[in-house]
């Protein structure tokens, strides 16, 4: 529907006479003016995506931001070697490792990567000579570098969303996904009790702790177990444990009408 | 007599202009700038082995470079990539603001933000407060207050 109308004007209004004034809902952007905001979007586009394809790896920490990885926050230095390679943090380490919902505190934090040479001694590969012929040069390349273990040292503390540990050493094996935590005493604390022992030993996958070895316990359990995934048989046969099951509360009698 | 002594007083001006324009040479040479500094270090070549084409082992980039001694340069917006000494990729990538590169020694220090990508960009490291970078032994001590990420594909062992 057309809703225009012409204006009735005299002598120098006459000009005027012949202009239409349309409705506001008839004002539509021409196609010069949308074919311009096309030209300009798309330039806008285009330049956006060539001033952030830097060229990779670029050493911008925003991209880490978003990760699900490990976050490692230390307040002493860094040292990063090449020749070995290793990363170790030193003084009030803490470490957030978002994948396990996992929160670590030590004192000394060593990361070991694999090399090349490394990871094909362990597939029973040959290890590629270069031209020199040496072997452990030609694998010396971290360009995939993937991580071997980690050493936690000094008042290591482990939380998990409903389980704590503290100990002197932690130990992380890539290979099985575990960290294992020894020391003089390690406790383990959660919902279901505390325990203590000397070895605990954290399922990075499932995020659950079990205790092994000589382990005691102090505090409510489930029927059958110790409240750590340990079965009470496998705690009785250490030397000096106290025995769980006479500890743990009794299992409930079933009850009868 | 007289030309005798003109002669000796004019030796004795250029010797003094000589002296001048050398040291003034010499402090120029310190004080110089340069903008796009490159340095390049090299793999020491193996014994034995034949027609070996050394490896580049460091390249230190800058924006701006100001010799302030004869070994002590001053780079601004530093960049650094060292490089394996086989096999394709970079061992690290470390960028500054500011940075300190003594060439006698091989070191290069700052007391600025330091961001290090390594291994593919699997491990992110940002420090605040400086770092020191041995360059004959590529080893990196990254001053305090250092926040790390380390990715899931390094974690997990997958290939990046």
């Amino acid at each position: 529907m057309n809703l225009s109308m012409n204006t009735v004007g005299r002598g120098s209004c006459r000009a005027h006479a012949s202009r239409k004034i349309t409705a506001p809902q008839e004002r539509r952007p021409t196609r010069f003016v949308r074919g311009l905001f096309l030209a300009l979007a798309a330039w806008l586009c285009l330049f956006a995506t060539t001033t952030n394809a830097a060229p990779a790896p670029s050493a911008s920490t925003n991209s880490a931001s978003t990760t699900n990885g490990m976050l490692i926050v230390c307040d002493d230095g860094v040292i990063f070697s090449n020749s070995i390679p290793l990363l170790v943090f030193t003084s009030n380490v803490r470490v957030l490792d978002r994948q396990s919902d996992t929160y670590m505190e030590c004192d000394r934090l060593t990361l070991t990567f694999q090399t090349n040479a490394t990871r094909l001694a362990r597939t029973n590969k040959a290890p590629v000579l270069d031209a020199s012929g040496l072997a452990g040069i030609a694998g010396s390349t971290n360009a995939n570098t993937r991580l071997d273990t980690i050493l936690a040292e000094g008042r290591v503390m482990i939380i998990t969303k409903d389980q704590q540990v503290l100990g002197d050493r932690a130990v992380y094996l890539a290979t099985n996904d575990v960290m294992i935590v020894t020391g003089e005493q390690v406790i383990l604390a959660s919902e279901q009790g505390v325990g203590l022992g000397t070895r605990v030993v954290f399922d990075r996958a499932n995020g659950v702790f079990r205790g092994e070895g000589p382990f005691t316990f102090d505090g409510l359990a489930k029927p059958g177990t110790n409240g750590f995934g340990l079965s009470p048989g496998r705690a009785a046969s250490g030397k000096n444990t106290n025995s769980p099951a006479k500890k743990s509360s009794p299992p409930a009698a079933p009850l009868r009408k | 007599m007289k030309t005798r002594s003109f002669q000796w007083g004019r030796w004795l001006t250029v010797a003094v202009l000589l002296a001048v324009a050398m040291v003034a040479r010499a402090q120029l040479s310190q004080r110089i700038k340069g903008k796009n500094f490159t340095f390049l270090e090299y793999y020491e070549p193996e014994a034995g082995v034949k027609s070996q084409t050394n490896r580049i082992k460091n390249i230190l980039r800058g924006a701006e470079g100001q010799s302030l001694t004869a070994d002590l340069i001053r780079i601004r917006q530093m960049r650094l990539e060292n490089y394996p000494p086989a096999g394709p990729g970079t061992n690290l990538i470390a960028q500054s603001p500011e940075a300190w590169f003594d060439k006698e020694a091989g070191v290069i220090t700052s007391t600025t933000r330091l961001d290090l990508v390594t291994s593919g960009g699997q491990i992110v490291m940002r420090g605040e407060s400086g770092f020191l970078y041995l360059m004959e032994k590529s080893a990196l001590i990254v001053s305090n207050r250092v926040r790390t990420v380390i990715q899931d594909a390094a974690l997990k062992g997958k290939k990046p």
